[in-house]
């Protein structure tokens, strides 16, 4: 929670800044991702389901600051299996079925070049938190981890203006939610495709 | 141009209700059959000696644990298969049953190495469900034939606009098969603890469907030896 009001108290502080350009802009981008790491090992399934909303403005003609909310669901569904504990003494079998939901919130900041011409390609990073719900589903019995973490990212993408103020946006991105004290770190590339609209 | 600014507004609100209505009703599923609801859990004691402890004893009845008051709502018409497949897999395992027409079970018991008990119990569970979007994947949840419902891993997200809560039971039935030391017991003092060196249980839903049941015991019960391999003589 102390981070949530963190993030909002900056990005207030952020869109209050005066400065060159005033140029806001919205995206809002379907994703589909693709699981990495330890992530991948608890699920190894591309997830389709997946969306971002970016808010944001330019600083300068190049630099832009923006908040961002996701929403990236992973799920899996193992086959019958047979899994034993440590000590080799407990053996449980059963079909099991794993979910992740990610929710990062962050802020970030991205450089455009061309950002007055049709074709901008940009270079984004950011960081904030990543609220993750892991759960593991066996039988009738259900286990749901929840847990904030602090998690960053770095992207690559473009906007592709259709008119003068909708354009498309598509990018890929790496989210790394960094492993608390009781939970592993999550990752995943997302890639994106939707709309980018901007106002003066 | 306000025709343009009046198709991005528009295309602004489809996005604001379409994208989170898809995650609703695209939100991945989880248990389809009843079988998909079994887990299989076996543990032993390593310190004892399997191999030298190869004749057992079980009882020609399942005993049915129910609570103190409640009627016997599970059905015997499982009893005699589940004896006769726990008795063939034991066979395979390389153990001899003692059994006899003749000689007490008492007596029975005080001869074989280890002996067998096998327990049945079920349990009944209701509550609330809901169910986002009301429709595509997950509408057809409550007409299951089971009571209508789902496990308590749902709900996992209630207090949104749209959906309808539906209440939910279903019954779940477990069988343990438990191998007690029989040379370890102790019939004197204060200590009643029995010495199991094995315990296997079988955990899922009941379905109303005698066959899939039968199928479904008939490989738990397997699946118990299978992943049990230091049984075998």
């Amino acid at each position: 929670m102390k981070r949530i009001k963190t993030i909002i108290a900056l990005s207030v502080l952020l869109i209050s800044i005066n400065t060159y350009g005033q140029e806001f802009y919205t995206n809002m981008t379907y994703n589909i991702s693709v699981p990495m790491g330890e992530t991948a090992d608890f699920i190894s399934n591309t997830s389709f389901r997946g969306a971002t909303f970016n808010m944001g403005r330019f600083l300068t003609d190049k630099i832009a600051v923006d908040m961002r909310f996701s929403w990236n669901t992973f799920y899996q569904a193992m086959d019958f299996d047979t899994y034993t504990s440590d000590n080799g003494l407990i053996s449980v079998s059963g079909t099991q079925f794993r979910y992740i939901n990610a929710f990062p919130i962050t802020l970030g900041a991205r450089y455009v070049l061309n950002a007055s011409s049709n074709f901008s390609p940009y270079f984004a990073a950011g960081l904030g938190t990543y609220k993750i719900n892991e759960r593991l589903d066996m039988g009738i019995y259900s286990n749901e981890i929840r847990k904030w973490h602090f998690g960053m990212y770095p992207e690559l993408g473009f906007f592709y203006r259709l008119s003068y103020d909708v354009g498309i946006n598509m990018y890929a991105r790496y989210d790394h939610a960094f492993k608390t004290s009781s939970t592993k770190a999550y990752s995943y590339i997302a890639f994106g495709l939707g709309f980018h609209f901007t106002k003066l | 141009m306000l025709k343009q600014k009046k198709t991005i507004s528009y295309t602004i609100y489809v996005l604001f209700i379409t994208i989170p209505l898809l995650f609703f009703s695209c939100y991945p599923g989880g248990i389809e059959y009843y079988n998909e609801s079994d887990i299989i859990l076996t543990m032993y004691d390593d310190q004892f000696d399997f191999a030298d402890n190869s004749n057992y004893f079980m009882p020609d009845t399942i005993i049915h644990a129910i609570e103190e008051g409640e009627e016997d709502n599970i059905s015997r018409a499982y009893d005699g298969p589940i004896l006769d497949q726990i008795a063939d897999q034991m066979s395979a395992a390389g153990y001899t049953r003692l059994e006899s027409n003749i000689i007490t079970d008492s007596v029975l018991v005080d001869s074989a190495d280890v002996v067998l008990s096998v327990v049945i119990t079920s349990s009944e569970y209701t509550g609330i469900g809901y169910i986002p979007g009301g429709g595509g994947y997950w509408g057809w949840y409550p007409g299951w034939g089971w009571g209508g419902g789902y496990y308590p891993g749902y709900p996992w997200c209630p207090g949104y606009g749209w959906g309808y809560p539906y209440t939910y039971s279903y019954s779940t039935g477990s069988l343990f098969i438990e191998m007690i030391d029989q040379n370890s017991i102790n019939y004197q003092g204060d200590n009643n603890e029995l010495p199991i060196t094995w315990q296997a249980t079988i955990n899922g839903m009941l379905s109303g469907n005698q066959n899939n049941m039968q199928w479904r015991i008939d490989n738990g019960i397997e699946q118990c030896f299978k992943q049990s391999p230091y049984l075998s003589n």
